[in-house]
């Protein structure tokens, strides 16, 4: 489809590599279209992953990075202080060459390469449900979801097939199963958590971590560069296996067999081009971030894909005649509505017993709490609204026991030490027009685009969730009779989460959202936004699967009106 | 400094604090350099303490862990891994808090004639300032120096390799397992 006679022309242009960009270039190709695929960040190929296979004392400094390139570089980035390390660092932007301005603290957390996030993500997959889809309307929060799950199920189902997400159906409404390959188990600690808690706690589950692993590789079903993972919980450094998705191991590998993508690196995306005429987008502006040539693609249709914030940014630059408030921007939502999930709560303990249960390997997950409050009316809470859910696993710490010196410790530290029970608290975020990111025009990065502001803060609800949150965890552990219990409520910065979204929310109506039930822009109906930018509510789900579910949903949607001849 | 801090780089030493799912890789522990220079040498290159304080925590550190028929602590460079992480890691702050409490402790073992005990006494009054002399400044100063001396000696390659049970592909993750077929060892990654 694509014209040989205009090199510069594509069916489709993908802003983006990361995991929703990456999903919309492979679905893109998969249907035929010629597609150009736009990454601000250097090229990354799968395998390219240099302390894949490095010990840890292999690392500089027990794999922390210097005090000095901390400072240098990673003053944001590394705020706090466990994210950037040695055997990651390749992967994290340096402030000092990559700024943003803040009017509150926003701890914006990215890598630009080709694969994006992808490469160091969590791995968490949780469906959403309609409990979260029904909020807004039911409390009159923000505006309302323009889908229900019913929408979003089969694409849920197509896109964790290909994925390949491991986990334990627990029949909950909260979290609904999905197409589960079979679970990383909880260990026998973790297992004695579970039901200690289930006795005391019935609504509060424990089960494992649904996670992009593949337990059951299958090379029929999960295609690209995949392979068995091989618990060596080594992932965020990319993984030579392919076991767990990335855009690298699954997405632009199938893409590229297609023999339809075509992978630009080091061009950041400026604006999109407007025509008044046909009322559509017509291509990108381009800057090569190395040369600074500025280069012109054109295509019928445009997936924006660069990250919520990156997304909302490159439209709000997008200024024309039609839209002089930025592409697409007649709500003047733009921008507004970021929301993140908060956390650095939670609680941990010493969990007794078990001294002969042991576990092999390094499984990339532990437990998974879904959310119990404010799901139905008997867990209604008069002083919050939305919920949290918790992440977690009991591990066995180092035997260092109080009082032993010399010989007596010398016989002691070979042996593992102690269960050590650690959950953290997730939080849903309320959309709040008041938080928002916006360009300075008035000052620049060296590509010379605006530098992106943050003005974004927890409220109210955030914190009063909080403190129940810290709360249930105490309990939990209490009742599976830990020691050492301690908790913490120490409240992280929108962005800290790195779940950043809502720039460009998907609403009914084109006065108060950017995008409709499809991802399609209200007003520029040849641009589709499907990352984390178009969501309405935050949930309290790790949200990377949804935007997957709605990529693959919105790209469908977009063939069938191309065939149809209505795009 | 109070517990809460000690508690705090403890954790990030031990990767015993999991705040999220990421925090996995941290679990691998801690390593020294390869050891250029050992306690026993002349004058390694220091990042951060002074000649005169390093010896003494070299002597403390195998007081904590004496060679027996598995290596000392300080041979397999635990000394030198803390030089290290306090000269070209820590934040100011704690350089500074570790310093002053630091100072109580040397102050403890000169006031209690540590260099010139027997070794069964040096071990005997470590432990009465671990067990007795709680909340004092010397005993934060050497409840520090204890964790990351256990924690720079599980991850130095050389216990981790001979003397812990080492697997860097395990290839499944098996729930539960029995430690005493492991032969009672811990995992060392």
């Amino acid at each position: 489809m694509g014209d040989i006679n205009k090199p510069n022309h594509f069916d489709a242009i993908v802003i983006g590599s990361g995991i929703s960009g990456g999903f919309a270039a492979m679905e893109l190709c998969t249907k035929g279209y010629k597609t150009l695929v736009l990454e601000r960040g250097r090229m990354v190929k799968h395998g390219e992953y240099p302390t894949a296979h490095m010990d840890t004392w292999d690392l500089p400094n027990r794999n922390k990075v210097s005090l000095e390139e901390r400072e240098q570089h990673f003053e944001k980035q590394d705020r706090l202080n466990w994210w950037v390390n040695e055997d990651n660092k390749h992967w994290i932007n340096k402030d000092d060459v990559n700024p943003y301005n803040e009017d509150e603290r926003f701890d914006w957390i990215r890598g630009d390469h080709v694969g994006g996030r992808s490469i160091m993500w969590g791995r968490q997959c949780y469906r959403w449900s309609d409990i979260d889809f029904e909020a807004n309307l039911k409390e009159g929060v923000a505006v309302d979801w323009p889908i229900r799950y019913r929408d979003i199920e089969p694409w849920y189902d197509y896109v964790e097939t290909f994925v390949g997400v491991s986990g334990q159906a627990e029949g909950l409404k909260q979290i609904p199963d999905g197409k589960f390959l079979k679970p990383f188990p909880l260990n026998c600690a973790e297992q004695g958590f579970r039901e200690s808690v289930a006795n005391v706690y019935p609504d509060r589950v424990v089960t494992p971590g649904r996670v992009a692993h593949l337990t059951e590789y299958n090379p029929e079903v999960h295609k690209g560069a995949r392979g068995q993972c091989q618990a060596r919980d080594r992932c965020w450094r990319g993984c030579p296996f392919g076991a767990y998705f990335s855009s690298q191991s699954a997405t632009l590998p199938v893409a590229t067999e297609t023999g339809n993508l075509t992978i630009r690196a080091d061009s950041v995306v400026m604006e999109i081009l407007y025509d008044a005429t046909t009322k559509k987008a017509s291509g990108v502006k381009v800057k090569d971030a190395n040369t600074g040539e500025i280069l012109e693609y054109t295509a019928q249709i445009i997936f924006l894909n660069a990250s919520s914030v990156a997304s909302a940014s490159i439209l709000l630059n997008s200024r024309s005649e039609t839209f002089p408030n930025g592409l697409g921007n007649t709500s003047g939502e733009i921008g507004h509505n970021l929301m993140d999930h908060h956390y650095g709560m939670g609680a941990s303990g010493i969990l007794p017993g078990h001294e002969d249960d042991y576990f092999q390997g390094r499984k990339p997950t532990g437990f998974y709490i879904p959310r119990f409050t404010n799901i139905d009316e008997e867990s209604k809470q008069s002083g919050y609204t939305r919920g949290f859910g918790y992440q977690g696993s009991a591990r066995r710490i180092q035997n260092n026991p109080e009082g032993l010196v010399g010989d007596a410790l010398k016989a002691q530290v070979f042996k593992p030490g102690p269960y050590h029970i650690g959950m953290t608290c997730f939080g849903e975020m309320l959309p709040y027009h008041e938080n928002r990111m916006y360009l300075n025009f008035e000052q620049q990065d060296k590509h010379g685009f605006p530098l992106i502001t943050f003005d974004a803060k927890l409220r109210e609800n955030e914190n009063k969730l909080r403190e129940h949150g810290v709360k249930c965890a105490v309990e939990m552990l209490e009742a599976a009779g830990c020691t050492n219990i301690s908790s913490y409520n120490s409240a992280t910065a929108p962005g800290a989460c790195i779940h950043e979204m809502g720039t460009a929310r998907m609403g009914r109506d084109p006065k108060t959202s950017v995008l409709n039930q499809w991802n399609q822009m209200h007003d520029v109906p040849n641009v589709f936004v499907t990352d984390g930018a178009c969501m309405t509510s935050s949930g309290t789900q790790n949200p990377s699967i949804t935007y997957m579910a709605l990529t693959a949903r919105a790209v469908d949607y977009a063939h069938k009106q191309i065939q149809a001849g209505k795009l | 400094m109070n517990r809460r801090d000690i508690l705090k780089y403890t954790a990030m030493l031990t990767g015993t604090a999991l705040c999220a799912p990421l925090t996995s890789a941290m679990l691998s522990g801690c390593s020294p350099q390869p050891v250029v220079a050992t306690a026993g040498s002349a004058t390694p290159n220091l990042h951060f303490f002074s000649q005169d304080d390093f010896q003494l925590i070299s002597h403390i550190m195998d007081v904590i862990l004496p060679k027996t028929d598995s290596p000392s602590a300080t041979d397999v460079g635990t000394n030198l891994m803390m030089d290290q992480m306090f000269g070209v890691v820590f934040m100011p702050d704690y350089q500074a808090k570790f310093a002053d409490l630091f100072a109580d402790l040397r102050q403890y073992l000169a006031t209690n004639k540590f260099a010139e005990l027997s070794k069964d006494q040096q071990v005997t009054l470590l432990q009465k300032l671990e067990l007795e002399d709680k909340q004092s400044k010397a005993y934060w100063a050497y409840m520090d120096i204890k964790q990351q001396t256990v924690a720079y000696f599980l991850s130095s390659e050389q216990i981790a390799e001979n003397f812990l049970n080492y697997l860097p592909i395990p290839g499944e993750y098996k729930p539960c397992v029995s430690l005493a077929e492991l032969g009672g060892k811990a995992w060392a990654i």
